[in-house]
């Protein structure tokens, strides 16, 4: 049975890369035990089957350790798994590819390289040529907002500031299908909040298909059209929860205090917390 | 209210005089060295310590005259000792690197190698001397041969280790843009063992320095090493202090070149230490 993820958008994706569609099918995966104890394989995804439309911007939440990020690296290519495939606009994914980029929670830039050669990296290593490396990379840094930091180095840079590298970094690829794992985790509430803005406001300009792991259920409700809740490990679909709040969302003042969102908050909330009972 | 203003004036009366000394610790550096050199030279003047043992300042300072500028003949040792360690340290860096590099990045040849390597690294490479010598005669290359392998070990581990340290998420990120096996070593494994390398190098260094020493106390008619056991031998111990002074410059020197090359090829090594006082 697939779940299937509702499309709140009915705007065209400007010109540039077409948007994803991803189809998680009966993807299961398997992590071998450790060998020194002889111990049992860890079921970390068990059957889960999601479909996205293109232009989606869907979350997934859920308990700690339930395979959220193993479930991305699976889209992204970086992890095979034991059963089950992911297809992308109808071709399965095999490995990386070019037209997905993730970002990741700790940014992983790379220290030596100053802010406009990290935002470069992803389309070096793609082959372009670097004028249009530099280009892009300085397009997308005015995109997050870092105008006027391209010579600093990530040491000198503050969290948030690294996170914007990140997402620079992958939105100059122009991906079709962008990954998020966690991107604002490690930012402290006013620097995220400030992070979801900005997020917002990038999406809506090109509305590209994004999936996006947080453990925030604020967040996700927030920046979503649609909210996957998985259960523990071994991760499953609990529910599809399309959020019918209306767009662009950082134009509704204190979104958050809407009664509908209070809703979905506490829906969430409660599967969340089902889901907290141990199950084996 | 007057409190706050006595409070202030007292801050700003105590501040001035600790800058000012903060200013002075150059100037007292400097005033300590004379302070020294005075006192040793009037105990060596006085006869109170033995001038074969520790001759005065003033003695080695005439040594020193004599072997830089009137008979030159310091230049040829300081040409030898120099050509020993730059062969010897060229050569360990040049198999030390790359080996480390295929080292830290090949999991079969770590299994293979890195009992030898291990074993050679802790046997004291003096005792090669004697074979290195029955091999390549008593000329400059068996001490070229001594200086590498002293300095290689230092190198090539260092070198794997940075390999091996490289943060695997960086690695994975690069896998995310997909970038192939050696897109990842060139841009991500390399650049970040650098610091690695640096480190390496530097231990090499300390250690060539005193294989140089050592090659020429065992056998050698030239270089730095002989002059001072050829004065330590004549009792002629001025010169033989000029000679371990030129070695200690050499050593400092040295030092501080790597810490400028540091500087220059690792820039965001030293930023982030900043950020981070």
């Amino acid at each position: 049975m697939v779940a299937q993820v509702g499309s709140a958008l009915s705007q065209p994706a400007p010109d540039g890369a077409r948007p994803a569609a991803v189809r998680i099918d009966n993807v299961s995966h398997e992590f071998p035990g450790s060998r020194q104890r002889n111990a049992l394989p860890i079921r970390a995804l068990a059957d889960v089957s999601v479909d996205v439309p293109p232009q989606t911007f869907v979350s997934i939440v859920g308990p700690s350790g339930c395979g959220k990020t193993t479930l991305l690296r699976i889209v992204d290519g970086l992890v095979i798994p034991t059963a089950g495939t992911v297809w992308i606009d109808g071709a399965p994914v095999t490995g990386p590819a070019r037209d997905r980029a993730m970002v990741f929670q700790d940014a992983d830039l790379l220290p030596w390289r100053t802010t406009l050669a990290n935002v470069m990296f992803g389309l070096e290593v793609h082959g372009a040529p670097r004028a249009r490396c530099e280009a892009k990379a300085r397009e997308a840094i005015a995109r997050v907002g870092l105008e006027g930091f391209e010579q600093h180095y990530p040491g000198q840079l503050s969290g948030g500031m690294r996170q914007r590298v990140g997402l620079a970094r992958a939105l100059s690829t122009d991906p079709r299908l962008l990954l998020m794992d966690e991107p604002f985790g490690a930012l402290d509430a006013q620097t995220r909040e400030a992070m979801q803005e900005e997020l917002l406001r990038l999406w809506e300009q090109d509305q590209k298909t994004v999936v996006f792991i947080t453990h925030s259920i604020d967040e996700a409700v927030l920046l979503s059209d649609v909210v996957v809740v998985m259960t523990a490990r071994p991760g499953t679909i609990r529910e599809v929860i399309p959020i019918e709040l209306p767009r662009p969302r950082w134009r509704e003042e204190d979104l958050r205090g809407d009664p509908r969102f209070a809703e979905y908050r506490r829906r969430i909330n409660a599967l969340l917390h089902e889901s907290r009972q141990p199950t084996e | 209210m007057a409190q706050s203003v006595s409070l202030e004036l007292r801050r700003t009366k105590a501040a001035p005089r600790l800058r000012g000394l903060a200013d002075n610790y150059r100037l007292l550096g400097a005033a300590l060295l004379v302070l020294i050199l005075a006192v040793w030279e009037t105990v060596t003047r006085l006869g109170l310590i033995d001038p074969l043992i520790l001759p005065a300042p003033t003695a080695i300072a005439a040594a020193a005259l004599k072997v830089f500028v009137q008979t030159r003949e310091i230049y040829p040792h300081l040409w030898v000792s120099f050509q020993e360690g730059l062969l010897g340290f060229g050569l360990a860096v040049v198999v030390g690197v790359p080996l480390g590099l295929v080292l830290g990045r090949s999991r079969l040849f770590r299994a293979l190698f890195e009992p030898y390597v291990m074993a050679l690294y802790s046997t004291p490479q003096v005792a090669f001397f004697p074979l290195l010598i029955i091999a390549l005669g008593i000329g400059l290359w068996s001490k070229v041969a001594l200086v590498f392998f002293g300095a290689v070990f230092s190198i090539l581990i260092n070198t794997q280790a940075g390999v091996i340290n490289t943060d695997r998420r960086m690695i994975e990120m690069a896998r995310s843009f997909t970038a192939s096996e050696l897109t990842i070593f060139r841009k991500v494994i390399l650049p970040a063992s650098v610091p690695f390398i640096i480190a390496g190098m530097r231990l090499g260094l300390g250690r060539a320095l005193i294989m140089v020493f050592v090659a020429e106390l065992f056998s050698a008619t030239e270089g730095i090493g002989y002059m001072i056991v050829r004065a330590g031998a004549l009792f002629d111990t001025p010169k033989l202090f000029v000679g371990v002074l030129v070695m200690t410059l050499a050593g400092v020197l040295i030092s501080e070149g790597m810490k400028r090359l540091e500087h220059r090829l690792v820039p965001w090594l030293s930023i982030r230490e900043e950020e981070t006082r």
